[in-house]
């Protein structure tokens, strides 16, 4: 293996940390991204590599012929992106087992960075899928089943658009109750108006389903478990930062048009 | 519910979670299933009347070590079948009953939803990591004889 020069180090350290970030953007769990991170570093011959990550940045530390060097990567988009994780665990195989340029790697990382696999349409109809047939695992009945689907796509809609916008997970997440909780209750007052018998409760359970944080508190356990405390206690404060924001959205819907509509709740 | 309607709606309702979390067009169906089988095993332990800790676990360990199996015979990585196939079962309802509770300062119901909801996420968790290992040392051991 050819010895390195010292801007080449530096590629390498920025293309590993920059593979690992995206890894963390997209849900990857600590030690996927972690073991990534050494597995880049060490196929070009770099044999002391340290990386600490936790799902809000990643510390590298590598020695290099005498030389330390190291860099700090921040994160702070956190989604889950299945396709994403998998082409940039192909994309480490292939540049660990081959002799890929970096500069290369580079350029499909940043291709894997804005992949896309489903349009607007179909990931705001699946999200109305998912949820109407979480009410039938609640026990409801088809009214619950189309006013979940409604309420849902609806918020889903909202919440993509705020991702756009950048906005941070908590007013993604009040928002989100919000507008599940608004829709909810206009679909139940309308079929309160019609003389059909609905239960809201459900409906609001299907419209939130796509938002509450279940993944995010079993992999907060995961990380605890395998020994990545400090991920644990990241990613189980994400998930109590998600529910806060949405029952306060929820609740404060909630009321406000018990207040407003009185007796037209069901 | 049936086996065979709780088998279908949880089918559904994680196919829909799949294409939220951006799961290869390929596999969605795959992941899917995996997700319907452990709920369908999960709905037959409540039946038989277990408890819900040890569905969660046995439901967990089946998703995760169907997804080793598919993750091994597809060679990607296990996550993209194993975190679609725990959605059924992730405490993501009873977490937020949990806040609401507390805002609506019903401490009772809040400590014993929140600590059901914690134990459950224990449940998966740990359901996930007995198969990952049991994947794990069943690969290393069929290098090992390929090997020799």
């Amino acid at each position: 293996m050819p010895a390195l020069e010292r801007y080449e180090i530096k590629e390498l350290l920025l293309f590993a940390s920059l593979a690992g970030r995206v890894l963390l953007e997209n849900g990857a769990e600590t030690y996927r991204a972690e073991s990534t991170v050494e597995h880049i570093l060490s196929s070009r011959g770099i044999s002391n590599v340290q990386a600490f990550v936790i799902p809000t940045a990643i510390f590298l530390s590598i020695e290099y012929e005498n030389e330390l060097y190291s860099h700090i990567e921040r994160n702070k988009r956190i989604g889950i992106d299945l396709m994403r994780i998998t082409r940039v665990n192909e994309l480490s195989r292939e540049f660990s087992s081959g002799d890929m340029s970096v500069t290369e790697a580079k350029i499909k990382l940043n291709d894997i960075k804005k992949s896309s696999q489903y349009n607007l349409w179909t990931r705001l109809l699946f999200a109305g899928v998912s949820s109407s047939f979480f009410t039938l695992m609640y026990n409801g009945g088809f009214v619950e089943f189309g006013g979940a689907m409604i309420a849902s796509v609806i918020t889903a809609a909202v919440t993509e658009f705020l991702f756009a916008l950048d906005a941070s997970l908590f007013m993604r997440n009040i928002f989100g109750g919000v507008v599940a909780a608004a829709a909810s209750i206009a679909f139940s007052v309308l079929c309160v108006l019609l003389g059909i018998e609905v239960d809201m409760n459900i409906i609001i359970i299907g419209a939130i389903m796509t938002m509450v944080p279940g993944v995010a508190i079993t992999n907060a356990v995961r990380d605890s478990i395998s020994g990545d405390y400090v991920s644990g206690m990241s990613r189980t404060s994400e998930a109590i930062v998600i529910s806060v924001a949405l029952v306060l959205g929820v609740a404060v819907t909630l009321n406000a048009s018990r207040l407003l509509l009185g007796g037209l709740m069901p | 519910m049936t086996l065979f309607t709780s088998g279908l709606t949880s089918f559904l309702a994680t196919l829909g979670f799949a294409v939220i979390f951006n799961i290869p067009r390929r596999h969605l169906l795959t992941a899917s299933l995996n997700g319907a089988l452990g709920w369908m095993l999960y709905t037959l332990i409540m039946q038989l009347g277990g408890t819900i800790i040890f569905a969660n676990f046995a439901g967990a360990v089946t998703v995760g070590l169907i997804g080793e199996l598919l993750a091994n015979h597809f060679r990607k990585p296990a996550t993209i079948f194993i975190i679609p196939g725990i959605i059924p079962f992730v405490p993501g309802y009873g977490i937020f009953y949990t806040m609401e509770s507390i805002m609506l300062q019903n401490f009772s119901e809040a400590v014993s939803k929140g600590s059901e909801s914690f134990m459950i996420a224990v449940a998966i968790a740990s359901g996930l990591i007995v198969s990952s290992t049991v994947g794990k040392y069943v690969r290393t051991y069929a290098r090992r004889r390929k090997a020799t």
